[in-house]
């Protein structure tokens, strides 16, 4: 890093930002406000994220490169930590949180142009089944979908077979992901999948929480299971990939 | 013939322990909340007494259930709503829906629909609301948080269902009633994921909480106590993946110890059920166990992690505490109750207790990991407690 007073022009995605260094100031390159981003989330460190993402802006830097090598890099290595259990739900739910308000920074920078040309990589519809009012494990799923690409609608908890399938036509969903966390209410996911089948709908159905597994996806129906957050990452991309 | 009571209290080691216990938790969720138990117990009355509190009718309803199952515990001697409440609140039936009436003078919402659970049963929630925003500093944990004192329970009315349990089952069972954990509670009042957050992002707010939670579960304690209950189940679910062992012992244990000893001096049983605890979390469940609850269950083992009865031994034994706590055993609810053939279900029940006899010492207690689910019927449950009767009794 370098102290200087200079102009920066930098063309980003047809915006031209000028940029006046005082004296004495340090500038960060992309490469270090990228990994800078990567860090933070690694770090729970919310207004460090928030900091660097308005840093990004302020630099013309590429927002879409921001997030994805960025924000992304770190909840998927937070992810990871989370799923080898070095790590606790706590810290992990933080991250998630930074990640986020990185995001929501960084994403309406992202120029329509840029966003015609990035393809969506599916459309997920997530929420809890009726009866059922946990909501961790479904947010965070929601979240690691939508920082690898997914553009999810979390319809929430308690929400009736009827609301999944409503909502999964209304924007022509690719996946719907329904959780369960107690022994009470995974009958639901049942009622879900058959409603799907029955509709003609082929929008692939995956399920998860505590009390279910593959044997039980495999009963109902469901298209897959999903035991941690990266599992459902990896399931809801096969999914695409095979589409 | 030892009661239920007895065989209960030798297996905490208030006496012999001659036969294993057989219980059933969280009775109420599959048994009350749904309508295949209650119709197997209800005898034909409407669901919707369980809305209005309807004790006597109640009673009955427990009544047939113990008849029937024949647990060595009644489960759910709770706190219940107010006297007052349930003098001003009325049920209206009608073709189009079941109306719950308030007719309290003034009374601003005076009449609203309530709905029969659904076929497979609802569970137990709590309220999802966000306080954060509001709870900040130490005088809002006091101002918000509010603590009513055991006496004022009682003069409330709202131990009147603990008093009728204790008065029709307390001679012959071991009266269970259920305490707000302090870090479960504190969920209560800033929600579930705004108080895990508070783990990293403010630990001293989130322990002034807790502390504070303690306080209002203590009052519960007495007043549980007051009434004759003989134990009190604490469920807690900042364990295992959610919170690291670090975390618990800086934040959930002073409070948890404090409500322990409090129960203890009272002469109640302090039964811990720490969700998702397993092979992972030893550190914090050897933390649970260093603060010395009369019972400790763990769920079955399920997705992530491993709660082995034959670990859960050792790692007791290990502390020498087979004289100190009693284990409880955890028969998976789904696959082996729910969906084993009669074979797994005898062959789990049998070793299950030759662990608790065993492997730890006899301080044990049969039952499940998780609630019973809807899709198991009575006569599978009947089976269960059969079993436990057949290789459980006495030696």
């Amino acid at each position: 890093m370098r102290a200087c007073v200079h102009r920066e022009n930098h063309k980003s995605h047809g915006v031209m930002k000028v940029k006046n260094l005082e004296k004495g100031e340090t500038s960060m390159s992309e490469k270090e406000i990228i990994d800078g981003l990567r860090k933070a989330v690694v770090n729970y460190d919310d207004e460090g994220v928030k900091k660097l993402a308005n840093e990004v802006i302020e630099k013309g830097f590429d927002p879409l490169k921001a997030i994805q090598e960025g924000l992304v890099k770190g909840i998927n290595e937070v992810g990871e930590k989370f799923g080898a259990k070095k790590i606790f739900l706590s810290e992990l739910m933080i991250a998630a949180e930074a990640c986020l308000a990185g995001m929501d920074i960084l994403k309406p920078q992202v120029t329509a142009t840029v966003r015609a040309n990035v393809k969506t990589v599916g459309k997920v519809v997530m929420g809890t089944v009726y009866g059922d009012i946990h909501f961790i494990g479904k947010n965070l799923v929601a979240t690691m979908l939508e920082a690898n690409g997914f553009e999810v609608y979390d319809i929430g908890e308690d929400q009736p077979v009827e609301a999944f399938v409503n909502k999964a036509k209304e924007v022509d969903a690719d996946i719907v992901g329904a959780s369960a966390l107690t022994t009470t209410t995974r009958l639901e996911q049942e009622k879900l999948v058959k409603a799907f089948r029955e509709q003609g709908l082929k929008t692939k159905i995956m399920i998860g929480g505590a009390v279910v597994d593959d044997a039980w996806a495999e009963r109902v129906g469901a298209d897959g299971y999903a035991k941690n957050l990266q599992e459902a990452v990896n399931l809801a991309k096969q999914f695409m990939e095979r589409k | 013939m030892m009661t239920g009571k007895e065989r209960i209290l030798a297996a905490f080691g208030d006496g012999s322990p001659e036969d294993i216990p057989s219980v059933l938790n969280y009775a109420h969720l599959a048994l009350w909340r749904g309508p295949h138990f209650w119709n197997d117990f209800a005898e034909g009355k409407p669901w919707w007494i369980k809305e209005l509190w309807d004790i006597p009718k109640l009673l009955e309803v427990e009544e047939t259930m113990q008849r029937k199952l024949g647990t060595d515990w009644a489960w759910g001697a709770d706190i219940c709503p107010s006297r007052e409440w349930r003098k001003n609140h009325m049920v209206v039936p009608t073709s189009r829906a079941v109306y719950m009436r308030d007719i309290t003078p003034g009374a601003t919402v005076w009449q609203y629909i309530i709905e029969e659970p659904p076929p497979e049963g609802t569970h137990a929630t709590y309220p999802n609301v966000d306080l954060s925003g509001i709870i900040k500093t130490k005088e809002d944990v006091e101002k918000y948080v509010y603590v009513r004192k055991a006496e004022t329970l009682i003069e409330e009315g709202r131990t009147d269902w603990v008093e009728a349990v204790v008065k029709k089952f307390g001679h012959k069972k071991f009266i269970l009633s259920q305490i707000g954990n302090p870090l479960e509670a504190a969920c209560d009042f800033i929600g579930p994921m705004p108080s895990i957050k508070l783990f990293i992002k403010n630990p001293t707010l989130l322990k002034q909480l807790v502390d504070r939670t303690a306080d209002a579960t203590i009052e519960e304690i007495k007043a549980y106590a007051k009434m004759g209950t003989d134990g009190v189940w604490a469920w807690e679910w900042y364990t295992g993946e959610i919170i690291s062992p670090a975390q618990f012992e800086a934040i959930g244990k002073p409070a948890i110890q404090r409500c322990i000893r409090s129960a203890q001096q009272l002469g109640l049983k302090y039964i811990f059920y720490p969700t998702g605890v397993g092979k992972d979390w030893q550190a914090g469940l050897e933390s649970i166990l260093d603060m010395k609850p009369d019972g400790i269950h763990l769920e079955e083992s399920k997705k992530g992690f491993d709660t082995d009865l034959s670990w859960q031994a050792s790692v007791l034994k290990a502390k020498g505490l087979q004289d100190e706590i009693t284990l409880f055993g955890n028969v998976d609810s789904i696959n082996i109750v729910q969906e084993g053939t009669s074979e797994e279900l005898e062959r789990e029940v049998k070793r299950q207790i030759d662990v608790g006899r065993n492997e730890y010492g006899g301080r044990f207690v049969m039952d499940v990991g998780s609630p019973i689910t809807p899709e198991t019927s009575l006569e599978r449950l009947i089976e269960y407690m059969n079993l436990v009767r057949k290789h459980g009794g006495k030696r």
